[in-house]
């Protein structure tokens, strides 16, 4: 049995190199294209972490954030972009993540346009199921792996989550040992 | 943009044996989520319970895929099973470690012991 990634529109994502230690990602709010901006991600700290041990966590990390800020838009409003940025210094790797905030809630017709009811349904039992499943373990790992984090939830504008790793100390907290 | 990079063997401890083992190849993570719900949905349909899943070539777990084995741990046990693991490098074990899966999940060696542990 085989499974794949669900295609994914390159044109939606965009990278952008905003200095030689800051990049920016915007993505659209789906989990499809959480893996592509993980791995964006882990690509460009490569540079500023060897240990193999910090860049796992680092990308277990922001995996969860990526999720975190997906799962936290609802499907009965309009989709909004998720923005990740991330700061490399040699002695801290900062990461945020923004998302759109919930926006407006469409109108019934466009919303019909938008989502047929299958389709709504359907992204509500996957949400549904999915707080069944995560059910606080995100923040586990960020308690755990991270060495600072914040969070800062704005449903309206958009909320923010922060954290950072040392790329040089063998902790986050419990994470090595 | 598409690509293969997850993939779900099951076979049997033994011709007809009742212990099935889940051989899971890649990185786990959400998208892959919904493949590994249905692959138990089918083993439960079928009475299966007895679960050992090898996790030698995975490359990757997020918390999503670990709250669903969670969720499945206790149907297993629900049902006088159980879901036994072995192959996890460190890093995973790291993790099964953060989100407390060493206290919840019997962890062997390799898959002649986890067997093992079905019949004692």
């Amino acid at each position: 049995m085989k499974d794949s990634v669900k295609e994914i529109d390159i044109k939606k994502l965009n990278i952008e190199n905003i200095a030689p230690n800051h990049l920016k990602i915007t993505f659209p709010n789906d989990f499809s294209y959480v893996r592509i901006v993980r791995k964006a991600c882990i690509d460009f700290v490569k540079g500023f972490i060897e240990n193999e041990n910090k860049l796992f966590q680092l990308e277990i990390l922001i995996d969860e954030v990526c999720n975190n800020a997906i799962e936290h838009g609802s499907p009965l409003y309009k989709m909004q972009d998720i923005y990740i940025n991330i700061w490399c210094r040699k002695d801290e790797i900062k990461v945020r993540i923004q998302d759109g905030g919930k926006g407006y809630r469409v109108g019934d017709d466009e919303l019909n346009r938008e989502f047929s009811k299958e389709i709504i349904k359907e992204r509500e039992e996957l949400f549904e199921g999915l707080r069944e499943i995560r059910r606080g373990r995100g923040l586990l790992l960020l308690k755990e792996l991270s060495s600072y984090f914040d969070i800062n939830l704005d449903p309206v504008r958009g909320s923010v989550i922060e954290f950072s790793v040392c790329p040089r100390s063998s902790a986050g907290r419990a994470a090595d040992s | 943009m598409k690509e293969e990079y997850f993939s779900i063997n099951v076979r049997s401890d033994r011709p007809g044996g009742d212990i099935k083992i889940i051989d899971l190849e890649g990185e786990l993570d959400i998208t892959t989520l919904s493949a590994l719900r249905d692959m138990f949905d089918d083993l439960y349909e079928n009475k299966y319970y007895q679960l050992i899943i090898n996790f030698s070539n995975v490359k990757y777990i997020d918390s999503t895929i670990f709250g669903l084995l969670v969720n499945k741990l206790k149907i297993s046990r629900h049902n006088f099973g159980d879901i036994k693991i072995f192959g996890l490098n460190e890093q995973l074990m790291r993790i099964f470690k953060v989100l407390g899966g060493l206290k919840i999940y019997k962890i062997y060696e390799n898959e002649k012991k986890a067997v093992e542990a079905f019949k004692e």
